[in-house]
C-alpha cells in the first residue's frame, strides 16, 4: 500500500520535470515555451513530491532499507514516465490535468505560457 | 577544452567498455536473476511443487527430527516463508566432526513432514556462481576476469554520464524508428534512468571481487572488516563460537556463508550436499564434544509455536530459522532468526531470539552495530549487493533495475555496430564485433532458457545431473556461436531471437506438463514463486518477439539509405522476388 502510494508521488514528481523539458511541455501546450523561472518552480515542485515519496518508503520499511526502496522506485517511475511520453502521450496528458489541480493548489501564481 | 574532454571521454567510454562488453552482458544478466536464486530453485525442482503451506511447519518438522535424530547435538530447521515453499532439515550427530551444511540435508513437505525426493539441479545457484566467478575455468581466473569487467563498467559509467550532452533534456526521451538515435536514446534510457543503482552495483560488486584484484594483499580477505564480529562473541555457553555461519540464516544465506572459510579448496555446488573438510578450531576444542553427555530422557514439552508467535509480535517480521542446540537436554536452546532486517550497516547477520528449554526468552539480539565506518561501508555495500535485506517487493525492483542495466549493456554492443555499419561493413573488427553481439546476447538469453527445458526434461534420477544440466547450458551457446559465425547480420538475429521467444513462450506450457501439479493447482495453492518465474518468461517471449518483429519491419542498419527507414525495407525484404519475375 505504501509501496503504491510512494510510486503515485514519485510519478507526479517526474511528471512536474517533464513538462519543464522542451519537447515535453509542447506535447501539452502546443508551440509556447515555457518561462524560465516557471520552469524552475516545477523542478523545485517536482522535487518536492518525490522527496515526500520518501515517507511511506521509510515508514513501511526501515530508514535505511526505505531509501533503498525509495531509490528503486525512482528507477521505476522514471521508466514508467519514459514509457508513457513515447507509447501514451495521452496518458501524459491526462496525468497532468490530474497533477495540474494539485499544482494550482500549490503553485497559484504560475505562469505556464 | 570542452569538446577535447568529450572526445577523449568518448573514446574512453566506448573502447573500455567494448572490450568486455560480452562478458558484462552476461554477468548482468545472469547477476540480475540471482536476485531470484532461490525462487529459481524451487521452480527448478518440481517435486516440491505440491507442498502446502500450513500455519505450524515448525511443529511438523520438530516431530519429524524427534523421528530422524533424537540425539543430535544440534538441529537446523528452515521454515517455508515467501521465497521458499519447503521445510529444510539438517541436523548434527554428537562427536560427529563438524561439517559445513550446503543448505539443508532433507527437504520436506511442510505440511505432513513428509519427506521430498528432490531433484539434482544446479538450479539459481549456478547462475549465480557463474554472475561472479563463470565457469569451468580456475575459480581465481574467473574472478580476476569478472573484477576487471566491472572495474571497465566503473568507468564506462563514469566516462559515459561527462560525455553525454543533455542528460537532463533527454532524461525522459525515446525516439522510436530512428536508427541509430533509437539505440543510442535506449542505452541512455537503460543506463541514466537506473544509473544509481548501476553505480552502487558496478562498484559494490567490485569491492566483493577486490581482494582478487589487489593480489599483493596477503591472500584472500573476502571476510573484510568484521562486522559480525561483536556477535560471535556473545553467545551462549552450548553455541560454538566458531561457526557463526550456519546461525540459521533463510536458506540461500547459509549455503553462501557457509562456503567462506575454505573458499579456495572445494567446488560450489556440484558435489553433493556436504563436504569433508573438519572445521580447525572445532577440532582443537575437545570439550565441545563433551558436553552431550547428559541427556536427561525426558523432555518438557516446548510450545514452539508460542515462540514463534512471540517472536513475530518482537520483530513485526516472519521467522525464517530455527536453530536448537542440545535438543532433548535440559540445557537446550531454542533460537529463532529472521532473514528480514532494519539496517544495512548491520553487516550479514539478522535478528536473532535465544530461548531456554522451558520457551523462556534468555536473549534478544538485535542487529549488531557496526564496528566503525569502514566496517559499516563495507556492510552496506555487501548488502545492498548480496540484496540480503530485500523482501520480495524490493527484490522485483532490484530485478527491473538490473534489466535495465542489461538493457543499457546490450543497446550499448550494438549501438557500437550500428554506429559503424556505413563505413566499416565487412572489415574483421566489425564483423567479429557483430558475430560476438549475436552470440552473447541472443546466444545467452536462448542458453539460459535452454537450462530451464534441460532441467525438466532431462531425467529426475541421473548421474551428475546438475553437470548435464550445465553441458546443455554451455552446449546451446556454443550453437549459437557457431551459427552466429557464419550469419551474424539481420537474418542471424531474427533467427536466434525468434528461437529464444519461442522457448521462453513455451515454458508455461512445459511447467505443468513436467510438475506434479499443474498451474490451476499453483495458483489455488498461492504458489507464486512459481507463478510469477511462468509470467516473467511469458514476458522474456514476449520481449523477444516484438523485437523480432522490429527486425523484421524495418531495414537492415547497415544498408546506407538516405530514405527514412520504413521506405526502403519492404522492397529488401519481401517484394524483391515479385520484382524479378515480371
Amino acid at each position: 500500500m505504501m509501496l503504491i502510494l510512494a510510486l503515485i508521488l514519485i510519478l507526479t514528481g517526474f511528471l512536474h520535470m517533464a513538462v519543464t523539458i522542451n519537447s515535453h511541455f509542447r506535447l501539452l501546450y502546443g508551440r509556447q515555451t515555457l518561462p524560465h523561472s516557471s520552469a524552475r518552480m516545477l523542478q523545485a515542485a517536482g522535487l518536492g513530491w518525490l522527496a515526500l515519496a520518501l515517507w511511506p518508503c521509510i515508514n513501511a520499511w526501515s530508514v535505511q532499507v526505505g531509501l533503498v526502496v525509495w531509490v528503486g522506485l525512482l528507477h521505476l517511475g522514471a521508466l514508467l514516465i519514459t514509457a508513457c511520453l513515447t507509447w501514451k502521450p495521452d496518458w501524459f496528458r491526462l496525468g497532468w490535468r490530474y497533477v495540474g489541480q494539485l499544482r494550482r493548489l500549490l503553485l497559484p501564481g504560475l505562469q505556464l505560457s | 577544452m570542452k569538446e577535447t574532454l568529450r572526445q577523449s571521454m568518448t573514446w574512453l567510454h566506448t573502447w573500455s567498455s567494448l572490450i568486455v562488453i560480452w562478458l558484462l552482458f552476461a554477468v548482468f544478466v545472469t547477476g540480475t536473476l540471482s536476485f531470484f536464486r532461490t525462487e529459481i530453485t524451487h521452480w527448478m525442482q518440481p517435486e516440491g511443487h505440491g507442498a502446502s503451506q500450513p500455519q505450524q511447519a515448525a511443529t511438523t518438522a520438530i516431530q519429524r527430527l524427534q523421528q530422524l535424530a533424537p540425539d543430535a547435538s544440534r538441529w537446523d530447521i528452515q521454515l517455508p516463508g515467501e521465497r521458499s515453499r519447503l521445510t529444510g532439515l539438517s541436523w548434527s550427530n554428537p562427536g560427529e566432526v563438524m561439517e559445513r551444511r550446503r543448505g539443508p540435508m532433507l527437504s520436506i513437505d511442510p505440511a505432513t513432514g513428509e519427506t521430498l525426493d528432490l531433484r539434482e539441479t544446479a538450479g539459481g545457484n549456478f547462475l549465480y556462481r557463474f554472475h561472479f566467478e563463470l565457469y569451468g575455468i580456475p575459480r581465481e581466473l574467473g574472478r580476476i576476469l569478472v573484477g576487471i569487467a566491472s572495474m571497465l563498467m566503473l568507468v564506462a559509467l563514469v566516462s559515459g554520464v561527462i560525455m553525454h550532452r543533455k542528460i537532463f533534456t533527454d532524461f525522459f526521451s525515446f525516439r522510436p524508428g530512428k536508427k541509430t538515435a533509437s539505440w543510442i536514446d535506449a542505452h541512455v534510457i537503460g543506463g541514466v534512468l537506473a544509473l544509481p543503482f548501476h553505480l552502487m552495483i558496478t562498484f559494490s560488486g567490485l569491492i566483493l571481487l577486490a581482494s582478487t584484484l589487489l593480489f599483493w594483499n596477503g591472500g584472500d580477505q573476502r571476510n573484510g572488516p568484521p562486522p559480525a564480529g561483536p556477535q560471535t562473541a556473545s553467545h551462549g555457553p552450548n553455541t560454538t563460537p566458531e561457526r557463526p555461519s550456519s546461525r540459521g540464516e533463510p536458506r540461500d544465506e547459509q549455503v553462501e556463508r557457509g562456503a567462506r572459510p575454505q573458499w579456495n579448496n572445494e567446488r560450489p555446488d556440484h558435489e553433493g550436499a556436504r563436504s569433508e573438510h573438519p572445521h580447525p578450531l572445532r577440532e582443537k576444542n575437545p570439550s565441545a564434544r563433551h558436553t552431550h553427555i547428559t541427556p536427561t530422557g525426558d523432555q518438557p514439552a516446548v510450545d514452539i509455536n508460542a515462540m514463534i508467535r512471540q517472536a513475530q509480535t518482537l520483530w513485526d517480521a516472519p521467522v525464517n530459522a530455527i536453530t536448537v542446540e542440545q535438543p532433548n537436554q535440559t540445557d537446550a536452546r531454542w533460537q529463532l532468526s529472521t532473514g528480514s532486517r532494519e539496517g544495512l550497516t548491520s553487516g550479514r547477520n539478522g535478528r536473532q531470539l535465544i530461548f531456554d528449554n522451558q520457551g523462556q526468552l534468555l536473549e534478544n539480539r538485535a542487529e549488531p552495530e557496526a564496528t566503525g565506518a569502514l566496517a559499516a561501508t563495507y556492510s552496506v555495500l555487501r548488502v545492498l549487493h548480496e540484496a540480503r535485506f530485500a523482501d520480495t517487493t524490493v527484490r522485483w525492483l532490484l530485478f527491473v533495475s538490473g534489466i535495465l542495466g542489461s538493457l543499457m549493456v546490450a543497446t550499448g554492443a550494438i549501438l557500437w555496430v550500428v554506429k559503424r555499419s556505413r563505413q566499416q561493413l565487412g572489415q574483421l573488427g566489425y564483423e567479429l564485433v557483430s558475430t560476438l553481439n549475436l552470440a552473447a546476447i541472443a546466444g545467452l538469453l536462448i542458453a539460459i532458457a535452454g537450462y530451464f527445458w534441460a532441467n525438466r526434461l532431462l531425467p529426475a534420477v541421473l548421474e551428475n545431473r546438475e553437470s548435464w544440466e550445465i553441458r546443455v547450458f554451455f552446449g546451446i551457446w556454443l550453437l549459437s556461436l557457431l551459427h552466429a559465425l557464419f550469419q551474424h547480420q539481420r537474418q542471424g538475429w531474427v533467427l536466434q531471437l525468434s528461437v529464444g521467444a519461442a522457448l521462453f513462450g513455451l515454458i508455461p506450457l512445459l511447467d505443468p506438463l513436467t510438475s506434479r501439479t499443474g498451474l490451476w493447482f499453483a495458483l489455488q495453492q498461492g504458489d507464486w514463486i512459481r507463478l510469477l518465474f511462468d509470467l516473467v518468461c511469458l514476458l522474456m517471449a514476449l520481449v523477444l518477439l516484438v523485437a523480432v518483429v522490429y527486425l523484421r519491419k524495418v531495414s537492415a542498419p547497415r544498408r546506407p539509405t538516405p530514405e527514412p527507414a520504413n521506405v526502403r525495407a519492404r522492397p529488401i525484404q519481401e517484394v524483391k522476388p515479385q520484382e524479378i519475375t515480371p
